[in-house]
């Protein structure tokens, strides 16, 4: 029985595409790369190419399963993403990899923890007290860099708690079972959410709050369909952000060149104004993976990897890279109906859209259509915490299809 | 070597767009069929409620799934939810309760086929319906992952759990089709490598699968029809 | 599920908004890839600032004018050469606003949308630039004027290609003054300016001939007419002063003379209206079409609308607020020779490609018809006249010279000098070539002009007919 109106794309196609293209960068890496890391990146790529095989193989012939369009995007998107770091940072290979490597466990650990929704149900106060706290830590311990207070430095690794602390907060604010779809209180999710974001505003980690606050609302709106309370909600928001300007207005300077990146050009609109220029220079193809020279503006494979997707691949792949978080949204929106419960529908409209967002913040603020918030692409940027929290968002949104999960009844 | 990386850059790009654009395509152009699960039948009045998602909100505001006009549903009143092991009735906080089979439940309740279910005043029926059956009972033989023959005019179904069956008038069929015109031994399904395959002994008339005549085994797929005469089964994995 | 999945919907709207901040977002990136690419800080094509990767500049005869080796521009080894076509050929830092390799540099670099810069990754150059231009004439140009401050053009008036352009103040790029930017005597002053595109000047007496052709396509009886110079005459309410007494005195005559007094009198019987609307109907008024498609050149401007019959009497004579562009001002001159149809002037000839496919070729088009054949053959032989009866032909041995001086009071300062000009062209079938020369804060157009213009279509000669 087939679930799905038409057909699923051809696994071993794609896949052999995906591995084409992996291979091709591969190469180019290779080519480019200093002797010394040579092996680093070959070694790599090549466990990566394998992990990608073990999970396939794993899911379509043990598992049986269907639909693997969702993991097809996250895989090539994670290969564009090791591309660059590996080629603008060998020695730090390892590092992400291992990173890639915890992010896909986490999809699949993400994938078996929300199977059970009793369990979810259980769980879902540690796992609130757990992410405040986590915070809370982080606010206290972290130490101020780049002007944010949000890395805490365990050992060599440095993680960014708030990534972590994202796929929580979704878990948390969707989770609401017993009352089911008639639940119109949200006091304890706005309560957990003033927590979460405040936090993030005292880290002064104004991207990463801003999508907090930006999920919570597509979280309470999907539980409650409750808008006066968002709109109360928002209001608040909207006075706290002005009094925070009015008394602390060193923070709007940090979004003074907005819209003004070409007069800043070589001050306050430094990123921006060399984004635009190498992104243009790349033309629609790109000058090849390895060839850029965005790559020597600060934070460039994390903050404006954008631009040198543009640059290196090219305006119409760093397109379709757009366009794939856009689909992401549109099939949880459009499976939403169908889920096994409105917890899943909740989940994934969320991560997606979370995702969307982020997306939005990072692409648009480079490219001065939007203030620099300096958030990270999804999948793309360099650091581990990302990328692990995007793998794991994956997991929250391939629950939304009913045929993930065997449940009451066959898996169709 | 110039040349090389000069193509590769336009490969590169064609390969992720490959991708992209069919993974992109297939997830915005397919959607899930819509199944019905369970029957609410208003006894009052023998309306049919499908329950077509897997959580069904019931009550009097527009926009639950299943709305009643009665006044003593509440705006929310209850949802009935197909769980791991079958469907639940959940009471949301309605004012005049969920009653099944005349017991006021408490939170939440099982629900078994034929189970009488009162919103508020409002009495209903609640059936299992065929496919949500199916579901519940294909988990049990899961592991065999045995298909099966439906009986389009009364939907009774024969599973193919054997190495093969036969179709015909003779006594000891394992389906015995008494009509006159059928063969005594009028056709066998059998399997080889996993796979069935049906072939013909028909004297009087042939057997056909999805419409067509069959002279030598032929290979079952998933919803095949398979016909003799006014007789005509659906074949399912 | 309903309500979820309705709610779900409203995410919709920001999956708009996104579709439409992408939309913008490579709307801006298309239209403005080209200014962003060529931004100075894209490091694939400057360094420290200048242009370092770029295609070569080649003159008519394909000699090579700037070239790239070794990420660095080098430019001809001859220093007069560097200088003559300083302007021309435009600095790698932008200075010098209308130089090719400022306003043609993604021509230069190869930049295409498609490829973006990687074809200066593949080649190590971009596009080679072929001019119109003659090296050995512009040098000679530049030689003539010498210190003095000025412009020098030569064009094709059958084809329009512009063989020639020297602006003085100039600097060796290889060498540049110190003092550039902080000298105040003056010397630099203008020095990034392309005179010949970007100057404006008062025509002086060389917009007698606008006076004249005007009279000619408006009083049938002009060559019949005779007027009275006694040194000066009154118009309107004043008197406008001539440089001598030439009496009783015909039209040819009067131009050959440049007698102020009969063409004052002949602007203000023809009046504003007609003035203008000859000078509009020939591209005063106008920005003229960019050359060759990027070079901006300044308008050429008149107004008559406000002016008393006095002032309208000083526009004849070219003294007025009139102001002249010399690009076009030779287009004008071009025009007259080519039997009053102008040519659109151009300076790139071809642009070919690292791979040696020519990528652009200039076609040679036609502005308009300015003036009537009959207007132009009638307004020719009055320059004709000039040459051989006043200036006389041992400045342009065997060119059957046509041409208008003219010396152009700038201000009612005695101590300050006139700007002489002079404008011409050769008859001859085998030397389609018109001449403009400004040279500024200088003695009268004949001793410093006309010289000039001089050494330079003998260098043209010997280039184009006795080669």
């Amino acid at each position: 029985m087939n679930i799905l109106k038409g057909k699923n794309v051809n696994l071993a196609i794609m896949l052999f595409v995906v591995t084409l293209f992996e291979v091709t960068c591969l190469f180019t890496l290779f080519q480019k790369a200093e002797e010394q890391y040579k092996m680093n990146i070959i070694i790599t790529m090549g466990i990566y190419i394998l992990v990608q095989y073990a999970y396939f193989f794993g899911a379509k012939i043990i598992l049986k399963r269907k639909g693997f369009e969702v993991e097809l995007i996250a895989f090539l998107l994670t290969a564009i993403g090791l591309s660059v770091t590996l080629s603008v940072y060998p020695n730090l290979a390892v590092k992400q990899l291992i990173a890639v490597l915890i992010g896909i466990c986490g999809f699949i650990f993400v994938g078996w923890l929300l199977r059970d929704i009793d369990r979810i149900m259980f769980l879902r106060v540690p796992i609130a007290i757990c992410a405040v706290g986590l915070l809370a830590f982080t606010l206290v311990f972290a130490k101020l860099t780049n002007g944010a207070k949000n890395w805490i430095y365990i050992g060599g690794l440095s993680i960014q708690p708030s990534e972590l602390v994202k796929v929580a907060f979704i878990i948390v604010g969707a989770a609401t079972l017993e009352r089911l779809q008639s639940n119109r209180s949200l006091t304890k999710f706005i309560v957990f959410a003033l927590g979460c974001v405040g936090c993030l505003f005292l880290m002064y980690d104004f991207g990463t709050a801003l999508i907090f606050f930006f999920t919570f609302i597509v979280i309470s709106f999907m539980r409650s369909g409750d808008v006066r309370t968002i709109a109360l909600v928002c209001t608040g928001a909207f006075m706290g952000g002005l009094l925070v300007l009015i008394f602390k207005p060193y923070v709007a300077n940090r979004f003074a060149a907005y819209g003004h990146v070409w007069e800043n050009f070589d001050t306050s609109g430094f990123q921006q104004t060399r984004t635009m220029i190498y992104s243009a220079a790349g033309g629609l193809f790109g000058v090849g993976l390895g060839n850029g020279k965005l790559r020597g503006v600060y934070a460039a494979t994390e903050d404006l990897v954008f631009g040198v997707i543009c640059e290196e691949f090219g305006m119409i792949m760093a397109g379709a890279i757009l366009l794939s978080y856009v689909a992401l949204l549109v099939y949880s929106i459009r499976h939403s109906k169908y889920a096994r419960s409105s917890f899943y529908a909740i989940v994934a409209c969320a991560a997606s859209a979370l995702m969307l967002f982020q997306a939005s913040l990072n692409v648009f603020g480079v490219n001065d259509i939007l203030p620099l918030t300096g958030v990270t692409l999804p999948f793309i940027s360099r650091g581990g915490s990302s990328i692990m929290c995007c793998w794991m968002l994956m997991g929250l949104i391939k629950s939304v299809d009913r045929s993930t999960y065997k449940f009451g009844g066959v898996r169709q | 070597m110039a040349e090389i990386e000069y193509i590769m850059r336009y490969v590169l790009c064609i390969l992720a767009i490959a991708v992209i654009f069919n993974c992109v395509w297939s997830l915005i152009r397919l959607k899930p069929d819509k199944k019905v699960y369970a029957l609410l039948v208003d006894m009052a009045n023998e309306k049919q409620y499908p329950i077509n998602c897997y959580e069904t909100s019931v009550g009097r505001s527009r926009h639950c799934d299943v709305v009643f006009t009665n006044s003593t549903v509440s705006r929310s009143h209850a949802v009935v939810a197909l769980r791991k092991d079958g469907f639940y009735v959940f009471d949301t906080e309605s004012k005049t309760g969920v009653y099944v089979n005349d017991e006021k439940i408490e939170k939440k309740k099982k629900l078994q086929d034929g189970d009488i279910i009162a919103f508020g005043t409002a009495f209903m029926k609640f059936y299992m319906g065929s496919e949500a059956d199916r579901d519940i009972k294909h988990e049990k033989n899961e592991k065999e992952l045995c298909p099966r023959l439906v009986n389009i005019m009364d939907d009774t179904e024969f599973d193919l759990d054997g190495d093969f069956i036969t179709i015909g008038r003779e006594a000891g069929s394992n389906i015995e089709i008494s009509a006159r015109y059928v063969s005594r031994r009028q056709a066998e399904i059998f399997k080889e490598k996993n796979r069935w395959y049906i072939e013909d002994f028909g004297s009087v008339v042939k057997t056909t699968v999805n419409g067509e005549k069959i002279y030598s085994p032929t290979e079952l797929r998933d919803g095949d029809v398979i016909k003799i005469g006014d007789f005509a089964f659906l074949y399912e994995e | 599920m309903k309500s979820i999945s309705r709610r779900a919907l409203s995410l919709y709207a920001l999956i708009l908004l996104f579709l439409a901040g992408s939309a913008l977002l490579y709307f801006n990136l298309v239209t403005n890839a080209n200014d962003w690419a060529m931004n100075r800080a894209n490091k694939h094509l400057y360094s420290n600032g200048a242009l370092s990767t770029a295609g070569d500049i080649l003159d008519a005869d394909g000699n090579v004018l700037v070239s790239t080796k070794d990420g660095k521009r080098v430019y001809s080894s001859s220093k007069n050469l560097r200088m003559a076509l300083l302007h021309t050929l435009g600095d790698t830092s932008g200075y010098i606003a209308n130089g090719i390799q400022t306003v043609f540099k993604d021509e230069l670099t190869g930049y295409t949308l498609l490829d973006g810069v990687y074809n200066l990754k593949r080649y190590g150059k971009g596009n080679d630039i072929t001019l119109t231009l003659n090296s050995k004439v512009c040098e000679t140009a530049y030689k003539a004027l010498g210190e003095r401050k000025g412009t020098v053009g030569v064009m094709n008036y059958k084809t329009g290609e512009i063989i020639c352009i020297a602006s003085t103040p100039t600097f060796d790029i290889n060498d540049k003054p110190n003092d550039i930017d902080t000298d105040t005597t003056g010397k630099y002053e203008g020095i990034y300016i392309n005179r010949f595109f970007s100057g404006v000047y008062t025509p002086g007496s060389t917009f007698k001939v606008l006076t004249a052709i005007c009279a000619i396509e408006n009083i049938p009886d002009i060559y019949d007419r005779t007027f009275e110079c006694k040194g000066k005459v009154s118009v309107g309410e004043g008197y406008v002063i001539c440089s001598g007494t030439h009496g009783k005195i015909g039209f040819e005559k009067a131009l050959n003379k440049s007698c102020n007094c009969a063409f004052a009198k002949i602007a203000e019987e023809l009046g504003a209206e007609k003035l203008m609307a000859t000078a509009e109907r020939i591209g005063f008024n106008q920005n003229m079409a960019d050359i060759s498609g990027k070079i901006h050149c300044a308008k050429s401007r008149i107004d008559l609308t406000q002016s008393s019959a006095l002032d309208i009497g000083w526009a004849g004579i070219g003294q007025y607020t009139t102001l002249i562009n010399p690009c076009h001002m030779l287009t004008v001159m071009a025009a007259i020779a080519n039997g009053g149809t102008a040519p659109t002037p151009y300076l790139i000839n071809t642009i070919t490609s690292p791979k040696g496919k020519t990528v652009f070729a200039a076609k040679q088009s036609v502005i308009g018809e300015y003036f009537t054949p009959d207007v132009a053959e009638k307004t020719d032989e009055m320059l004709r006249s000039n040459v051989k009866n006043q200036y006389g032909d041992g400045f342009f041995p065997q060119m059957n010279f046509c041409g208008k001086t003219g010396t152009a009071e700038v201000s009612n300062d005695k101590n300050i000098k006139p700007n002489a000009l002079f404008v011409g062209y050769s008859q001859l079938e085998e030397m389609p070539f018109a001449v403009i020369v400004v040279v500024e804060d200088t003695t009268t157009s004949i001793t410093s002009a006309v010289p000039i213009a001089s050494k330079v279509m003998k260098t043209v000669k010997s280039e184009y007919v006795n080669k």
